[in-house]
């Protein structure tokens, strides 16, 4: 049985320990600090939680005002307000300025599931990887968000986290290592194909390496867990010899698979076969797995579009 | 320098409108620098301005939308893309509504006022938002064919960058435009550009510098960004082997990403550079300043090219 | 009328002088809107506002925000005569790589605290900054200058609503109430009146007062500061482009720079106000 974990809880916990040691380190909210998993951060420190209620904008604004004071803030919200109709905020306020604000996103791409297309972030990545000064991170599960929580701190400046909502499985084990700006190489089979992918998308897409074993097809699979900067040379050095590439989000392929695209072309790489796997259109109401499945970024589809490229 | 843009748009706007009853405009306290000025003297009674409230303005055009009218809602480009996208996506993109955003001073037309004020994300933002028609004109002939496409028979939302500034005219009166399908300008072998907007006078200019040294290249005013075309960015690979893009956006999000996802999946080997802004702030100058210290003035295209060959 | 009062006003004319000048130098930027704030601005870096000019960053100064980022050449004028840099950069206003860009960064220039010039934000800003002040139990007071026609965004609302909740009692905006915006009449545009009673229903204390006069703009920002408990918000009645007789109740004059013989005309009246209070 697969483990469980929203990432958002991983978020909460890893902000608690952040605190503990950091006394500059304070969270806004945009009546969200419960759905974060923020109930233990308030109660111990509330003096350092500041809600905003629904006003995403004025958090922002707000937030990136407090950062100049010298805090290190973690505002968090819902990806489609945060990324979308505060963007002006993000760009202008924040990163403009690099000022130390963290973006904390729930909802990101199809996490908001059931909420449907206006709480669905599925543009996110596209829009803040256009953002100047920018760091863009997506965990890849629960143990991920926790450690990226001091990662985020570290980065001088803006970043935006990009976290789910629901539980995901859990892929790695409580002492993985992360490396800020570094991909990881999360299944190493061989190189029919090299799967790039982040977010929840990076345990489907090892399970899809997984069942492709079975059947004697080897691919890579890499958890670009940053998405800016880039880790352009990890992505050279695995796919200059690979057959495909492929792409895997879980929202608009303007976002990891735009990217990843850059990167190969400036670096002359052109695979034989290059899919990005994410959305086209809006998304739908549906269970976060259910989507996954109907888009084909599960293990399934994931697996079905490497066989694809392979016999074409 | 030739007619600004942004006059022929206040113009063709006012004619199309007289037209058709359904076109209304709708402006956030920017009517003299939209040009949408020249509607609300003629037209006032379908002139709607909400005062400084982009936002809202946006949103209050998926209502008329919703009620049959065509609306033009107009702000600065880059408030359009920043301060509106999530009622475009949820309300206008997602609804599949007539609302026309048009995003005045796009690129670096807003010169003096500096980073705040320039429009170097609004492509890659209005581009992500599925079923968008997402476009931006370079001369006075397209302006006007893009008025009049979207005042009177294209069904669906749609965001336009318009330049503050022009030049003199690429096309003739009458020129038969096609949603979705590049214009070719030049005719060459030795390497491509693409670009929209004003760059594509300026990528003209350094194909003619370019012939005059022997080196002949193709230039495709790619005005149409969503939908894209796709055949003309792999014909050209073919073709020319050698490929830049130039546009006054981020060079993240925009024209040049969209060329080289199109080449990745086509699985071209071609060589290609992205000309636009390196993924920074840029600051206040002068229009034609800026242009050229950001490196997609005449020059820098040239130069470009002669590094690709 | 009282030296300091006197000389004050003079200030406020030799700032208006240099924000012309920058204008018409740079052939571009926003005259009259900066005119209209001459006075508050006089007030605010002369007289109210407790800032080191050798330490910008100093942290118990009071924080101002030029939440109409646009007006900026009198805010540059007044830091650059307040010490913050010398006053011959001025002319650097909207150059190529300059200090002092089209709308204030806070990164580029010494004295700005929050880069500004997307409307309405600089009230949030604003309320960011006091929200740290009490949290860090800090005397120092953050102070705003809104346009009235900013007051239309969504997110100046937003701000008030929480400063009113939260009793951010250190925290004061002006708004430049000169009733006109780029494109017309605010009244006609979008009118915020009953303007006074929004602030009230916010949980700010209000305070209308003529924004030409120093007597009332000092007044009041000692009663905003005896007030505990609530934000403040003086509602200052300006003239836009005021000193300059064309620009003075224009709107057109809200982005434009003037030609040679406006600005030898402007110079001269401004200059007559210099003299006379000299």
């Amino acid at each position: 049985m697969r483990k469980m974990v929203s990432t958002r809880t991983g978020f909460g916990q890893g902000l608690v320990e952040l605190a503990a040691k950091r006394s500059e380190v304070m969270a806004t909210s945009a009546d969200t600090y419960r759905s974060f998993a923020l109930g233990e951060f308030v109660e111990k420190y509330p003096d350092r939680y500041y809600e905003f209620g629904i006003a995403e904008q004025n958090m922002l604004t707000a937030s990136g005002a407090m950062a100049a004071e010298g805090y290190c803030i973690f505002a968090v919200g819902y990806s489609p307000f945060l990324s979308m109709r505060a963007l002006e905020q993000i760009r202008t306020f924040v990163a403009y300025p690099n000022l130390n604000v963290k973006v904390v996103a729930g909802l990101s791409g199809l996490s908001g599931d059931t909420d449907g297309v206006t709480h669905q972030g599925t543009e996110d990545v596209g829009i803040v990887r256009t953002i100047p000064n920018m760091t863009l991170l997506c965990p890849a599960d629960a143990v991920a968000a926790r450690a990226f929580v001091k990662i985020a701190a570290d980065v001088e400046g803006p970043v935006y986290l990009r976290l789910g909502r629901g539980s995901t499985p859990v892929l790695y084990g409580e002492d993985q290592e992360f490396t800020f700006g570094k991909a990881i190489r999360v299944r190493e089979y061989g190189k029919k194909a090299v799967v790039i992918a982040c977010g929840s998308c990076v345990y489907e897409a090892a399970a899809a390496a997984d069942a492709l074993k079975e059947k004697g097809t080897g691919i890579t699979v890499l958890d670009m867990h940053t998405i800016k900067p880039l880790d352009t040379e990890s992505i050279a050095q695995c796919c200059q010899d690979a057959d495909s590439v492929i792409t895997v989000e879980d929202g608009t392929i303007y976002g990891l698979g735009s990217a990843v695209a850059e990167a190969l072309l400036e670096h002359r790489i052109v695979p034989k076969h290059f899919k990005r796997l994410g959305l086209t259109t809006f998304g739908t109401a549906g269970t976060y797995q259910e989507l996954l499945h109907f888009y084909g970024l599960d293990a399934e589809g994931i697996a079905a579009a490497v066989e694809e490229s392979a016999n074409s | 320098m030739g007619k600004a843009l942004r006059d022929v748009y206040g113009e063709s706007l006012l004619k199309y409108a007289k037209e058709n009853k359904k076109v209304v405009a709708l402006d956030a306290d920017l009517a003299n620098c939209s040009k949408t000025c020249m509607m609300g003297k003629e037209l006032p009674e379908r002139m709607f301005d909400v005062g400084i409230a982009e936002n809202h303005m946006i949103a209050m055009g998926a209502g008329f939308a919703s009620c049959g009218m065509i609306p033009f809602v107009n702000t600065f480009a880059t408030l359009a893309a920043s301060m509106c996208a999530l009622s475009a996506k949820a309300l206008i993109g997602y609804s599949g509504l007539n609302v026309r955003i048009m995003g005045a001073n796009n690129g670096l037309s807003g010169g003096y006022d500096g980073a705040t004020h320039h429009a170097l994300d609004d492509m890659s933002v209005m581009r992500g938002i599925p079923g968008m028609l997402v476009m931006s004109p370079s001369d006075g002939v397209m302006t006007d064919w893009m008025v009049r496409t979207l005042a009177e028979d294209y069904e669906g939302p749609a965001y336009v960058g318009i330049p503050r500034n022009g030049y003199e005219n690429l096309y003739e009166e009458g020129e038969d435009f096609e949603i979705g399908k590049a214009k070719q300008l030049t005719d060459g072998k030795d390497a491509a550009v693409f670009a929209y907007g004003l760059s594509v006078f300026r990528a003209k200019k350094a194909a003619e510098q370019l012939a005059a040294e022997g080196i002949h290249i193709s230039v495709y005013d790619m005005f149409t960004l969503k939908p894209f075309d796709r055949e003309a960015v792999l014909r050209a690979a073919r073709e020319t082997g050698a490929i830049v893009t130039v546009e006054e956006h981020s060079i993240v999000g925009g024209l040049g990403t969209a060329v080289l996802e199109t080449l990745a999946e086509g699985g071209e080997q071609v060589s290609v550079r992205r000309l636009g802004i390196q993924d920074c702030y840029t600051h206040s100058g002068a229009y034609e300043d800026l242009v050229t210290e950001f490196g997609i003035g005449i020059a820098s295209i040239a130069d470009a090219v002669k590094e690709l060959l | 009328m009282d030296r300091e009062i006197q000389e004050l006003y003079k200030k406020s004319y030799e700032l208006r002088i240099h924000a012309v000048k920058m204008v018409y130098h740079a052939k571009t930027g926003h005259a009259a809107p900066s005119l209209s704030m001459a006075d508050l601005i006089s007030a605010l870096y002369f007289k109210i506002l407790r800032v080191d000019p050798s330490e910008p960053r100093w942290k118990d100064r009071d924080r101002f925000v030029l939440s109409k980022g646009h007006a900026c050449p009198i805010y540059y004028a007044a830091l650059a005569k307040r010490g913050f840099f010398p006053e011959e950069d001025l002319m650097q206003y909207r150059a190529l790589n300059s200090k002092l860009q089209g709308h204030p960064d806070m990164r580029k220039c010494p004295g700005v605290d929050m880069t500004t010039g997307s409307l309405g934000n600089g009230a949030s800003a604003s309320l960011g900054m006091a929200l740290i002040g009490q949290k860090e139990k800090k005397d120092y007071y953050v102070y705003a200058i809104c346009g009235d026609g900013e007051l239309q965004e969504g997110i100046v609302w937003e701000s008030a609503l929480y400063a009113g909740n939260a009793h951010a009692d250190h925290l004061i905006w002006f708004v430049d109430y000169n009733g006109l915006q780029s494109g017309g009449s605010v009244r006609e545009i979008q009118n915020l009146e009953d303007l006074e009673e929004k602030f009230k229903s916010f949980g700010w204390d209000v305070q209308t007062i003529d924004g030409h006069n120093m007597e009332e703009i000092l007044a009041a920002v000692e009663t905003a500061k005896e007030r505990k408990g609530t934000p403040s918000v003086i509602l200052a009645k300006t003239t836009k482009g005021k000193g300059v007789s064309y620009m003075e109740n224009q709107y057109l004059w809200h982005m434009k720079a003037p030609n040679e013989e406006q600005y030898t005309q402007a110079m001269k009246e401004l200059s007559k106000e210099v003299e006379r209070y000299a």
